[in-house]
């Protein structure tokens, strides 16, 4: 309360500003930001990372525990549970980018437009997200992967039609309530055209609950990708995190060796957690930032 | 005997992250059994935190020290059961706004009863009975018929009505109002002030009455606490408030109320024609802005819809004011801005600088953008929280090419102007104060040298001694770019001041228009006497005057002996050389 009185004047505002959002973000998203991008590191290096071959069997004993150079320990056919889990994550890590990509690419701007023209285009769209998202999911990626293949791309893709509708959605709401907005009224009075006011006056206020949301979506295309791999329709030719976490969890292998699917399923849990914290965080502060007034 | 309460040397301290903020300082007060005490102040001031404090409402963050005396008995002293009994009866509270202030989901008869039956034990039947006694209390038309209404189903004033009946449920012996009627519009805030009046005098209460408007403790408190920024400048009697010798803040405080008394000068010339007509208050084809049988629909539910304003006719002269008065919902806001065409009107004629607008091409009305600028009520929603100041006032310069005459240096020129320093042009709208933001709605407004601002209620999100600095910016900025202006407030202090010509309006219709001084000093139409009397420091000026209802009555647009019925409000009668008033019966008809 008193702080609506006392204007902005100290004269290095801009600069404690920064400072102060890198701060409230807090040691917990710095710390999830930072396992994301390690995750992220290792994908990209895995080719020239100094890990075993994880196709190449017999790196271990069967079912070998973990020890040093062997820190995952070994699957059913002494294959190295680490590697393969870095080599899981490009494909696991790629769906789930991809995934998202496609959800914001084509949802964003229909929710946006949708938001911010109203009238009969915003019932149209309402309506089919509805349905969208009226369909049971895992049906409708079943079908998509069954129809198209089960390659990486159409995994992503089957994933990227299921987000479109809550994207979209969320994108819509967000628009809704920055389109009533008079500095919006403004930007039309100055002559500003549609266009103008979407990209200039809407999208930098939609997007950071958006990208926020693209952290928690990706979060959630991984699980789905495991998901699929359970069921046995994921990606076929490639070790994802889903594959792997399968393959490894049947009766038998999981009496005998459970750390061949508890230390990925570690990391996919570690993941996910930090997707989520991360996103959550991102949406906290920046959501209040504009009441502090 | 003791009074009964007490507050002495009450401080309140808030730990934030920027350090310890002293909301209150060393407050001391004491109100006796019966009597009314105002505490005025500007935001800030710690007005509402200090009554908090009391009512222990405030976060647990904030530290509180001092003691507070109730009945000669220190609230920290008191056991559970009394401190219970302290909170939940001894003193009530009225907050700001009744839209917040009652539970949407629940009927007023439930939300009445819920304290009833905790704190006194009642029964449903006895607390139902009360409740409608309380309704009955509070002057709530239809007590029964209302109990069983859901809050939005009750204007604002019908709801503060209801939150003031929660409050007596318990017989307090301290009522606290916060702002009570700060929502409300100006007619309904006399009648809740009146009320409260009245029913302390009834009920034999005490009240502390929070207000950021000197005005309104004016009329109905015996003392005043004059706070600024947690600290008590002064503590006097009513009765001494306006005199001279008092707190240079309270004095600036006064100087900054727009005084409604003040004539602008210029005196009516010639002598009263008897014209009589739809448009005969418009005054010739060289008008700036003309507007003739003005009609904005807005869609309502199930295909009908709601007529906001309801065949308006005016005109704008090159340079001059107009204020548009009127309660919410009236229609002014709406009025003004259809002008800009948001929203394009239903139907009728807008003329701007004798060009029709409705002829015009979409590219042709984007052209006349740059003459027409808009400044809105609350500058925090006016200013796109992600950009900065720079790229807020340069927008229309992007958007219409730089050209000559729209330099950069013109802009920081017109920052300096606008009071805001201009190496603060990198900042976000959240670092500056809400007068600073409207400072730079102000700036973005003349970025292209407009011919013609509306003002939408632009000062009354702010703060008085920050209305008083907006006000004369915008008067000194329309005297040096040669501005016409339509001004649009509910605050007839400040319209006063500021506009040469005033437009009243009431359920989309204008009752009365005509130049300043004849429509404060001589208005006839009922509708604008009763905005006249309902003033806070002025009353009793014109002598209370009561109209019908809510509703606008046939009787209301009538005038006695005049053949027009009411679907033909659109006649003016002259009654003075710039002075013409709808018909209507006058209320001794």
């Amino acid at each position: 309360m008193a702080s609506t009185v006392a204007p902005a004047t100290s004269s290095d505002g801009d600069v404690a500003d920064t400072r102060s959002v890198a701060r409230q973000l807090g040691f917990g998203f710095w710390l999830s930001a930072a396992f994301v991008v390690l995750m992220v590191i290792l994908a990209v290096l895995a080719p020239i990372l100094p890990i075993a071959d994880p196709t190449s069997t017999a790196v271990g004993g069967q079912f070998e525990g973990p020890r040093p150079g062997l820190w995952f320990g070994a699957d059913i056919l002494g294959r190295d549970v680490f590697s393969i889990t870095i080599w899981g994550s490009r494909i696991s890590l790629l769906v789930g980018f991809l995934a998202i990509f496609v959800g914001f690419v084509i949802g964003g701007p229909i929710g946006i437009a949708a938001g911010y023209f109203r009238g009969w285009f915003d019932r149209l769209v309402s309506f089919v997200f509805a349905t969208l998202l009226s369909f049971p999911a895992l049906i409708l990626a079943i079908l998509i992967t069954t129809i198209l293949g089960r390659t990486v791309f159409w995994v992503a893709i089957s994933l990227g039609i299921l987000a479109i509708a809550p994207v979209g959605r969320l994108a819509r709401a967000q628009t809704l309530v920055f389109a009533e907005r008079e500095f919006v009224t403004a930007a039309r009075v100055l002559g500003a055209s549609h266009l103008r006011i979407i990209r200039r006056e809407i999208f930098p206020n939609v997007v950071i609950p958006m990208s926020a949301l693209a952290l928690l979506g990706m979060g959630i295309a991984i699980v789905a990708e495991g998901t699929l791999a359970f069921l046995g329709i994921s990606v076929s030719g490639a070790q994802s995190w889903g594959n792997q976490i399968a393959e490894a969890s049947a009766t038998r292998n999981l009496q005998e060796g459970p750390h061949a699917a508890l230390f990925p399923i570690g990391i996919v849990f570690l993941t996910v957690l930090s997707l989520n914290y991360a996103g959550d965080r991102l949406r906290e502060v920046f959501d209040t930032k504009e009441l502090n007034f | 005997m003791a009074p009964l309460i007490e507050i002495d040397d009450l401080s309140v301290t808030f730990d934030t992250p920027a350090g310890d903020v002293r909301a209150v300082k060393n407050l001391s007060l004491a109100v006796e059994r019966g009597a009314a005490l105002g505490i005025v102040g500007e935001s800030g001031s710690g007005k509402s935190v200090s009554m908090k404090a009391v009512m222990d409402l405030l976060p647990s963050k904030a530290e509180v020290t001092g003691d507070i005396r109730f009945d000669g008995a220190s609230i920290a002293d008191m056991d559970r059961a009394r401190r219970k009994h302290f909170y939940g009866v001894d003193v009530a509270m009225v907050f700001q706004n009744p839209m917040t202030s009652l539970n949407p989901v629940k009927r007023i008869a439930d939300q009445l009863t819920e304290g009833m039956k905790f704190h006194q034990g009642m029964s449903g039947s006895a607390a139902n009975d009360r409740a409608l006694e309380l309704l009955d209390l509070v002057r709530l038309p239809d007590p029964a018929g209302r109990a069983r209404q859901y809050p939005h189903e009750l204007s604002g004033g019908m709801r503060q009505r209801v939150v003031i009946a929660m409050a007596l449920a318990n017989n307090p012996q301290l009522l606290i109002a916060d702002e009570p009627t700060t929502a409300l519009d100006v007619t309904v805030q006399r009648e809740i002030l009146d009320l409260l009046d009245t029913l302390r005098r009834e009920l034999e209460m005490a009240m502390i009455l929070i207000t950021h408007d000197l005005g309104v403790v004016s009329d109905r408190t015996d003392n005043v606490v004059v706070m600024f920024r947690g600290d008590t400048m002064e503590t006097v009697p009513t009765a001494n408030l306006f005199d001279d010798d008092r707190h240079p803040y309270t004095l600036s405080l006064r100087d900054a109320m727009p005084d409604i008394t003040k004539a602008r000068g210029g005196d009516p010339d010639g002598a009263a024609e008897d014209a009589h007509g739809p448009l005969a208050h418009l005054r010739g084809d060289d008008s700036m802005i003309r507007v003739e049988h003005l009609v904005v629909d807005y869609p309502g539910p199930r295909r009908s819809t709601f007529r906001a304003v309801d065949d308006v006719s005016f005109d704008v002269m090159a340079g001059e004011t107009l204020g548009i008065v009127g309660e919410s919902g009236c229609g002014k806001s709406t009025t003004a801005k259809s002008i800009m065409q948001i929203p394009a009107p239903s139907s009728g004629t807008i003329r701007y600088d004798g060009t029709d607008l409705a002829s015009l091409e979409r590219s042709g009305l984007r052209e006349l953008r740059t003459d027409l600028q808009l400044i809105f009520q609350d500058p925090i929603s006016a200013l796109n929280p992600r950009r900065s100041v720079w790229d807020i006032i340069r927008e229309g310069v992007e958007i219409w090419g730089t050209q000559a005459k729209w330099t950069d240096e013109r802009l920081v020129g017109l920052l300096e102007q606008v009071g805001i320093d201009p190496q603060h042009r990198d900042r976000k709208p959240f670092e500056f104060s809400g007068g600073q933001c409207q400072r730079i709605s102000i700036a973005r407004a003349l970025a292209l040298d407009p011919k013609v601002l509306i003002c939408d209620e632009p000062v009354s999100a702010l703060d008085v001694s920050v209305q008083a600095q907006v006000l004369e910016l915008l008067e000194e900025l329309k005297a040096e770019h040669e501005l016409t202006m339509l001004f649009i407030s509910h605050d007839l202090a400040v319209v006063r001041n500021i506009a040469d010509r005033v437009m009243v309006m009431y359920f989309g219709r204008v009752v009365e228009i005509g130049d300043t001084d004849s429509i404060f000093e001589r208005a006839e139409h009922p509708y604008t006497k009763r905005l006249l009397s309902a003033v806070p420091g002025l009353e009793g000026a014109a002598g209370g005057i009561a109209l019908a209802g809510e509703e606008p009555g046939d009787v209301f647009w009538q005038l006695d002996g005049c053949t027009h019925g009411p679907d033909d409000p659109a006649m003016l009668t002259r009654r003075g050389p710039d002075h013409f008033v709808a018909c209507h019966h006058t209320t001794t008809d």
